[in-house]
């Protein structure tokens, strides 16, 4: 299981979204000649997408990567958008959802290839919740705030594909052409929901990350330091999703550039404060281990 | 092949003389019990809106021709054959199977790619089974022509979408929204043109239909055939505010919603995006309202370029699908020709197995004691494979002419080899 490697998960992955796209294009009239073929196309693409999300577990089983630090976050998050994507594809059939989720995976992976598992001290990669100084609060912060992660990316991608499917409308582009089944109705009721779910998750995890906070308040750096400009963030992604979630104003694209905007900040607050130094205990978080 | 098509379609016969000649379920009836007697051969008979075609087919006695062919049609019908025979069209062995394959599949429809044809094949065949008009060469040739049809609609896009003005409103409606039965539909006008749209509207089964216009007669004729309420035309904002989907097909001079209306009627809305069907000439209103979010707006102009689009992109499948066919016709003249040869080969088999059985037992009967056991059955071998190298000849010069399909068409050596051989059906 340890032969498995970023690069496998990647290529698999790749490989997918680029039957993906082979299948997609049969609908164009140059490649009308293979329409057939484009079945054949899904179905090599939902192989390789499964082959992609065992490689992932794999890995993750083996190395099991601590969420604490971006490097295992980026892949528990993108592991968990992955079987999301092979989910809509073999039970719904719906491909869109993997066109749209593969790329953010595949960016995910690729930025936590960038940045490198950390070094735990003694030469190891921080295992998934067996660092020594999480208790009970930090796993529950950093499971409350990955679910919430999770949930942002899927409106992620939803609201990029309300935007898409607006401009088509706007475009009067004839019925059936462009790669999104979904109707405009449907991706906004569906980001709606997903944020009245991403509310509370992200109500949560800053609650208790608060609490944590204040319990560890002496190892920070004051307002300067990257963890509390992090939570700072946090809270106004926190303010955001109230809006979204109680304002009855924010509709249609208005939201879907709000979802944009607040899965971007929530990005740039959960990875950016792991990769500036911070406070005293910043000085054990150079890399060591490599993982493959 | 023995086949025949003869037939009358839109390209070729004015709709007048079409209605004329055209079956109806009880005269397919007559035409088929009196085909059975009067023509002597296997018959379907494909009777559409588009089109009136017999296929004519079987081995053995000659198929009738147009001159026959019309005044049996003349005598159905109080038509003269001399008014029918100009028009018929005809094709025969692998053109026919062709032309039956290009219907079916709907290369020859007035609407190109259009599903109906397919299912009216189906329903010919039946009607030709029911009255035993329909033999094993009809059989098999409009099954291959059903296969033929759908791989064609999966594998090509020939099929793709709709191509009726009134389906591509629906389609656009369904591109916003995902269901209809909290949604409401108004009808603004009563135009001829809005009906069909209309009906296939309200198969969307919405919660309501609102109705309204200048006449209320007219509106109440309308709200009557779609299961609509009135609303008087005074109150249209309050029309607008309430409806989620909007066909307007009023007929006048200038629009009736404009920029000013719709903002005042957006101000008080509470629901999400409005899609407007606007089919009405002039229309009714400001195309400028179109953004694509809060309201989408499709007039006319717009549903008929997405029509035409389809129809090009259904035609530049055209190529694909007719080397489809090429390939299946050939396809069914080899299978036919190797299913007509099966039953003959296999009865000259039989009966030389028969003839080389009973000569070997006489010949032991005769040698009796004086041949020893192993030598019985070197000469049962030796007689065996004279029998082989004798009917190889035959059989592959019959192999080899179904695989070259003989330019007559006619099947001259497996006539010859029957009487040579004197092979009759049992």
């Amino acid at each position: 299981m340890e032969r498995v490697s970023l690069f496998c998960i990647a290529a698999s992955y790749t490989l997918s979204l680029c039957l993906d796209w082979l299948a997609m294009w049969q609908k164009f009239p140059l490649f009308k000649r293979w329409l057939h073929l484009s079945g054949w196309f899904r179905v090599g693409a939902w192989m390789m997408g499964s082959a992609g999300l065992v490689a992932h577990s794999l890995y993750l089983w083996a190395w099991q990567p601590s969420i604490a630090w971006q490097f295992g976050w980026l892949l528990v998050l993108s592991w968990f958008l992955a079987v999301f994507s092979v989910y809509e594809r073999s039970h719904r059939g719906r491909v869109s959802w993997s066109m749209f989720l593969l790329p953010m995976v595949l960016g995910m992976v690729g930025v936590a290839t960038l940045i490198g598992p950390p070094d735990s001290g003694g030469g190891e990669i921080p295992k998934l919740f067996t660092v020594a100084n999480l208790n009970f609060w930090n796993r529950l912060h950093g499971i409350l705030l990955l679910a919430a992660s999770v949930v942002l990316s899927v409106s992620f991608i939803g609201s990029l594909m309300y935007l898409i499917r607006a401009s088509q409308l706007k475009s009067k582009l004839a019925p059936g052409r462009g790669l999104l089944p979904f109707t405009l109705e449907g991706l906004e009721t569906m980001n709606k929901r997903l944020i009245a779910v991403a509310f509370p998750l992200l109500s949560a995890g800053l609650g208790v990350g608060v609490g944590i906070m204040f319990a560890h308040a002496a190892e920070l750096d004051g307002i300067s330091d990257p963890r509390v400009l992090g939570a700072l963030g946090l809270w106004l992604v926190f303010g955001v999703l109230l809006g979204l979630r109680y304002g009855t104003r924010f509709r249609g694209s208005i939201m879907a550039w709000m979802t944009i905007g607040v899965w971007i900040l929530l990005v740039v607050c959960l990875v950016l404060p792991h990769t500036l130094p911070t406070g005293p205990k910043a000085s054990s978080r150079n890399s060591g281990v490599k993982a493959p | 092949m023995n086949l025949r098509v003869f037939g009358l379609s839109f390209r070729s016969t004015p709709i007048g003389l079409r209605e004329r000649l055209g079956f109806d379920p009880s005269t397919l009836l007559l035409a088929l019990d009196r085909a059975n007697s009067e023509l002597a051969c296997e018959v379907v008979l494909l009777s559409t809106c588009n089109r009136v075609e017999f296929y004519l087919g079987g081995e053995g006695a000659p198929l009738p021709g147009s001159r026959e062919l019309a005044d049996f049609w003349g005598r159905i019908f109080p038509v003269d054959s001399l008014a029918i025979e100009p028009h018929l069209y005809c094709h025969e062995g692998p053109e026919a199977i062709r032309h039956l394959f290009r219907v079916t599949s709907s290369l020859d429809s007035m609407v190109l790619g259009e599903g109906q044809i397919a299912a009216q094949a189906k329903q010919a065949l039946e009607a030709a089974q029911a009255s035993g008009c329909a033999g094993p060469m009809l059989n098999a040739l409009f099954q291959h022509a059903r296969v033929i049809a759908r791989r064609i609609r999966t594998e090509t896009g020939i099929a793709q979408g709709h191509v009726s003005v009134s389906s591509l409103a629906v389609d656009f409606v369904s591109e916003v929204f995902d269901q209809f039965s909290d949604k409401t539909i108004a009808v603004i006008g009563a135009g001829k043109m809005g009906e069909l749209t209309l009906k296939h509207l309200v198969e969307l089964k919405p919660k309501r239909i609102l109705v309204t216009n200048r006449n209320p007669e007219k509106a109440m004729a309308v709200a009557a055939s779609c299961g609509g309420q009135i609303v008087p035309f005074e109150n249209l904002d309050e029309l607008l505010i309430r409806s989620d989907i909007v066909l307007s097909t009023t007929g006048a001079n200038e629009p009736i919603v404009n920029k000013a209306r719709w903002q005042r009627v957006q101000s008080q809305r509470r629901k999400g995006t409005m899609v407007v069907i606007d089919i009405a000439v002039p229309r009714d209103f400001e195309p400028t309202l179109h953004d694509g979010e809060t309201m989408c707006l499709y007039n006319i102009d717009d549903l008929q370029k997405v029509r035409e689009t389809r129809i090009a992109d259904r035609k530049s499948h055209l190529g694909i699908a007719e080397s489809m066919i090429d390939k299946e016709v050939a396809v069914f003249g080899s299978d036919w020709l190797r299913r007509r040869n099966g039953p003959v080969i296999a009865r000259l088999n039989r009966e030389f197995e028969a003839k080389r059985k009973a000569v070997v037992g006489q010949l032991m009967q005769k040698l009796g004691d004086r041949v020893k056991l192993e030598d019985r059955a070197a000469i049962e071998g030796a007689f065996r494979l004279l029998q082989n190298q004798f009917l190889h000849g035959p059989i592959s010069a019959l192999a080899e002419e179904t695989t070259s399909h003989s330019p007559s068409g006619k099947h001259t050596l497996l006539d010859a080899l029957r009487q040579l051989f004197r092979i009759h059906d049992s």
